[in-house]
């Protein structure tokens, strides 16, 4: 059977098909073994170059995609805005095509701005993949996510997953919602009303504002952190209060299914959306969820340099 | 849509592994006795390995050990080809170290794909020797990688492609040529 993936660039799930989506996470699962072998390489990117060009901050994401890349033997170059030209004034787009000039094959980009990584996408024969656009998109999340909701559940059709925090502000939470949805998954979005305001309901999710009510029947709970470089406004009372209200403790695992996970994209806030003991407990699937982000990232970069045409 | 030929029927790619598995046998288990495992390569050679692996244990009473290995993170051709292709399933339920290793494909063209496959299986370990079996050499080698091996060998035009096909009851396998619709090679 061929390939159904033919993009170039990999920048937001709200443009894949279901089909598109699976064949990903079915190319990921085989890329999850390399990092389980004693040679932890393959030369499928031998010879290619990637930017990991990161206009925004980032450890988690950029050291998961260095690694990934590493791993698939292709050349890396690592470009932060803070020490970049874009500080003297160059435009992102002659930034760009100055890298784009030393013949490198592929940019992983990280961006305040939404849509940045689209405006690239369409100005350059690189691929493109976004590792995070303002409050956009966050396609690599959002599969490495998937991946092990069905890792873990088996399947994800007509699953129950609840997304709980700071949904307003969350690229996190918006591609998890386009990428379960496609998939036929059931979202619940919750958390205090000022973070998930009910028109949220558009496009298709339910929207809940008891955290109770919220995880009762979910077979997922995707525990969001409280994103305080972005609440620019007072969303609620205080750390503590957030906690009390809407915090994951012991106590409320009392009120799921047993066999729910409890997932969080990270950095964790311990003691603020969800407690150390649930964090480090049973049911956390957070740090797989960090190794399965690795085997997407590889999975992504294979597919994307593979349609790369220059 | 081109006209499939058929240059082998059931019967003939019958007789292939059964030569095939008369010449492994021949070399492992006909003097020196040593142990060794099956790795088909993805798609052809993993049911054509099974196939094998099944005639050689009813040749000599050894049923070697199978697994398949999907080579595609290990090709020289990213960018290059219109279509990816799928990563498969690779499982090597054997040790590689210091392991007698049969690769098993169904048709040897460029050689190409063997020089893929020789990459991954040393990334799982240090064999004690690698050997090539073939259902088909059609003589087409661009690297100096040659079967070991050998079904059948066939000469057939550049511009045509071998196809094998096998069915899981072993009822309708064959060996079918198609001319090429573009003017890339067998690999």
């Amino acid at each position: 059977m061929e390939t159904v993936w033919t993009r170039k660039d990999l920048l937001s799930l709200y443009d894949l098909s279901a089909d598109e989506i699976i064949f990903l996470l079915d190319t990921a699962e085989e890329f999850k073994k390399v990092s389980e072998r004693n040679v932890k390489k393959v030369p499928a990117l031998r010879g290619k170059t990637v930017v990991n060009f990161f206009v925004e901050p980032s450890t988690r994401t950029r050291v998961s995609f260095e690694l990934a890349e590493q791993r698939l033997s292709a050349d890396i170059i690592n470009v932060q805005a803070s020490t970049s030209s874009l500080k003297k004034g160059e435009t992102l787009l002659d930034t760009i095509k100055n890298l784009e000039a030393l013949q490198v094959d592929l940019f992983v980009m990280r961006h305040a701005s939404p849509g940045a990584q689209y405006f690239i996408a369409e100005n350059t024969k690189c691929g493109v993949v976004n590792a995070g656009d303002g409050a956009h998109s966050h396609p690599t999340q959002a599969l490495l996510d998937l991946f092990t909701i069905r890792e873990k559940k088996g399947h994800i059709d007509g699953l129950k997953v609840t997304i709980l925090g700071d949904i307003l502000h969350s690229r996190v939470a918006r591609s998890n919602i386009w990428g379960l949805l496609k998939l036929g998954a059931e979202v619940t979005v919750a958390g205090p009303p000022t973070l998930v305001p009910r028109e949220f309901e558009s496009i298709g999710v339910k929207v809940c504002h008891n955290l109770k009510d919220a995880v009762r029947d979910a077979d997922v709970v995707n525990v969001l952190r409280i994103q305080h470089e972005r609440l620019n406004a007072s969303f609620f009372p205080s750390d503590s209060e957030y906690a009390s209200f809407y915090g994951i403790k012991p106590g409320i695992l009392d009120y799921m299914k047993p066999d729910t996970i409890i997932m969080h994209p990270g950095p964790i806030n311990r003691d603020v959306e969800i407690s150390s003991a649930v964090a480090d407990g049973s049911r956390s699937v957070i740090l797989e969820q960090v190794t399965n982000g690795l085997a997407v990232r590889m999975a992504v970069l294979f597919l994307v340099a593979g349609c790369v045409k220059k | 849509m081109f006209e499939r030929e058929i240059l082998l029927d059931h019967a003939a790619v019958n007789a292939a592994i059964a030569r095939l598995a008369d010449e492994v046998v021949g070399e492992f288990c006909g003097c020196c006795k040593e142990k060794f495992a099956l790795l088909g390569i993805h798609r052809q050679g993993v049911p054509l390995a099974s196939r094998l692996a099944r005639m050689v244990a009813e040749r000599c009473g050894y049923a070697p050990e199978v697994g398949m290995l999907d080579i595609s993170m290990y090709r020289d051709d990213i960018g290059m080809r219109k279509t990816l292709p799928k990563i498969n399933v690779t499982d090597i339920p054997f040790d590689v170290n210091d392991n007698n290793i049969v690769l098993v494909d169904d048709i040897f063209s460029s050689g190409r794909t063997i020089r893929a496959a020789l990459d991954a299986i040393t990334d799982y370990g240090r064999p004690r020797t690698i050997r090539l079996a073939v259902l088909v050499d059609r003589h087409a080698s661009e690297f100096p990688i040659h079967p070991d091996f050998t079904g059948v060998d066939m000469s057939v035009p550049e511009d045509f492609k071998l196809i094998a096909e096998f069915t899981p009851d072993d009822a309708a396998d064959a060996v079918y040529q198609v001319r090429w619709q573009s003017d890339k090679k067998q690999g």
